[in-house]
């Protein structure tokens, strides 16, 4: 539980500023580690927090006393009911917040809402009661991995293209490698939150969590083998692909066998992320932004109107940028004005073809975005669980 | 370029021009959202995490097709199989908390 100023026994709040613990009621401040817990002793395996659940996705979501829960930070849901005072098991260490509210809403504001296509009405959202700290359970690890892989490229002689195969095996020794330890959290989402900087952690002392809210890790061990050997595999796979050499176009690892040995005790972390969780047409959103580095993550809704109306314009003008072209082709212009306005329509056509794998490519993914941000992932995780 | 029937030419245009002008706008519309509406992309590399590289056992180019099952034989053991490890408390309580569940349900 948190405790209270020595001058005053109001409560105390961490301020990511200062780095200090600071009383709102006198002012004065204390550093974390100068200020001692009764309740919860350093030593114990153990600290107390209170638990509120959304009835809506089914989250817990864990505060320390000085915090009352008002809506799921997951789902952006106001159907929230303390729960219970729960006993948690006591991380080995966190990173505390260095990046303030203020700071988290005007990077969010910075990133998207002078954006002429986000709805207005978010950019009305965006103010602090809806933004809200969380550190997010980490485990850090140190492990051996390796990975074989069977590849292909296509290798241009000439005139013929024909398939090449490679063989790459590697064993490597991978260090402070930062899991998501919630369940909640979908790996794709916290993955691109990083990187988180251990050189700034700290031994874990609940004090840190003043003003913030903070969830446990509920992962098994073979959850988090199976995690850390995904992203060790990403990682791999993504130098082996850089060892083909250059000649090979449209590599494509065929088949991968790897496997992973976590070395024993791995690190149980808290990381600081803020949440900025609103509901837009029924949806949640939320956007995350990362409490040590500041980066933004997250897809913004867009208003579909002007998004169409700017693809429409891009249409009109190339059609009739193209059109003159064509005509000129027809009517025989192309013999008076040399044959380099042929060459440019041909370019024009084949680049369309090349950007147009590339557009569809891009916004599949700008979609996939949007749905980890539309939280879809974080409740069925939730609703998995629950089953 | 006169014997070109006006019709055909007429609908090689038209499906030509609104080929390509379809592909400029999405790009271009992908590129606006990029741009202004979607953030986050990892950039962690494997060298943040293995400083000395992915430490290569075999790398070897233009294979026969039969390879991945050589592979297989020399790579299909899990090589760390016979390593015992102590399993973090937490960790612990969450898979009997797991099995609990599993058996009220």
């Amino acid at each position: 539980m948190a405790v209270l100023c020595k001058s005053c026994a109001g409560r105390l709040i961490f301020n990511p500023a200062s780095q200090k613990l600071e009383c709102k009621a006198c002012g004065s401040s204390y550093r974390p580690e100068d200020v001692e817990d009764i309740y919860a002793p350093k030593d114990s395996k153990y600290y107390d927090t209170r638990v509120y659940t959304c009835g809506h996705c089914g989250a817990e979501i864990i505060t320390s006393d000085t915090e009352t829960s008002t809506f799921c930070v997951y789902c952006g849901n106001p159907a929230i009911v303390f729960s219970r005072i729960s006993r948690e098991y006591r991380p080995d260490g966190l990173i505390p917040f260095k990046i303030t509210k203020e700071e988290a809403i005007s990077r969010i504001r910075e990133k998207f809402l002078k954006n002429p296509i986000v709805p207005k009405e978010i950019a009305a959202k965006c103010k602090p009661e809806n933004i809200r700290g969380i550190y997010v359970p980490y485990w850090v690890i140190n492990a051996d991995f390796t990975e074989a892989d069977y590849i292909s490229g296509e290798v241009t002689h000439g005139k013929q293209t024909y398939t090449e195969y490679f063989s790459r095996a590697c064993e490597t020794r991978i260090r402070n490698l930062p899991i998501d330890g919630s369940r909640i959290l979908s790996d794709d989402t916290s993955l691109k939150l990083e990187p988180f900087f251990l050189e700034d952690s700290k031994d874990f002392d609940e004090d840190y969590l003043n003003g913030f809210y903070s969830n446990t890790s509920d992962l098994r061990y073979y959850d988090l083998r199976e995690a850390a050997k995904e992203r060790c595999h990403k990682l791999v796979a993504e130098e082996v692909v850089k060892s083909i050499p250059p000649k090979a176009n449209k590599v494509k690892i065929r088949e991968s066998i790897y496997w992973i040995d976590i070395d024993d005790d791995p690190i149980y972390m808290m990381m600081p992320v803020w949440f900025f969780t609103f509901m837009h047409e029924g949806k949640p959103y939320t956007i995350l932004v990362n409490g040590q580095t500041g980066k933004v993550v997250g897809t913004m809704p867009w208003q579909n109107k002007r998004v169409l109306a700017i693809a429409c314009t891009v249409f009109v003008l190339v059609s009739a940028f193209l059109s003159v072209f064509f005509i000129a082709t027809k009517d025989g212009w192309i013999n008076n004005v040399g044959t380099l306005y042929f060459y440019a329509f041909a370019l024009l056509i084949a680049f369309g073809m090349f950007v147009f794998t590339k557009g569809i490519t891009g916004l599949r993914r700008v979609f996939q975005n949007l749905r980890l941000t539309q939280s879809a992932d974080i409740f069925h995780y939730v609703k998995k669980r629950q089953e | 370029m006169n014997d070109f029937p006006i019709v055909q030419y007429a609908l090689v245009a038209v499906i030509t021009l609104g080929f390509t002008s379809l592909s400029y706008s999405i790009f271009i519309t992908y590129l606006i959202l990029k741009r202004f509406n979607d953030f986050g992309d990892s950039s962690c590399k494997l060298g943040e995490y293995a400083p000395k590289g992915p430490g290569y056992t075999r790398m070897v180019d233009n294979v026969p097709v039969n390879e991945k099952y050589f592979l297989q034989a020399d790579y299909g053991v899990d090589p760390y199989s016979t390593r015992k490890h102590s399993i973090p408390e937490v960790l612990l309580k969450n898979m009997k908390k797991e099995d609990m569940d599993n058996d009220i349900i």
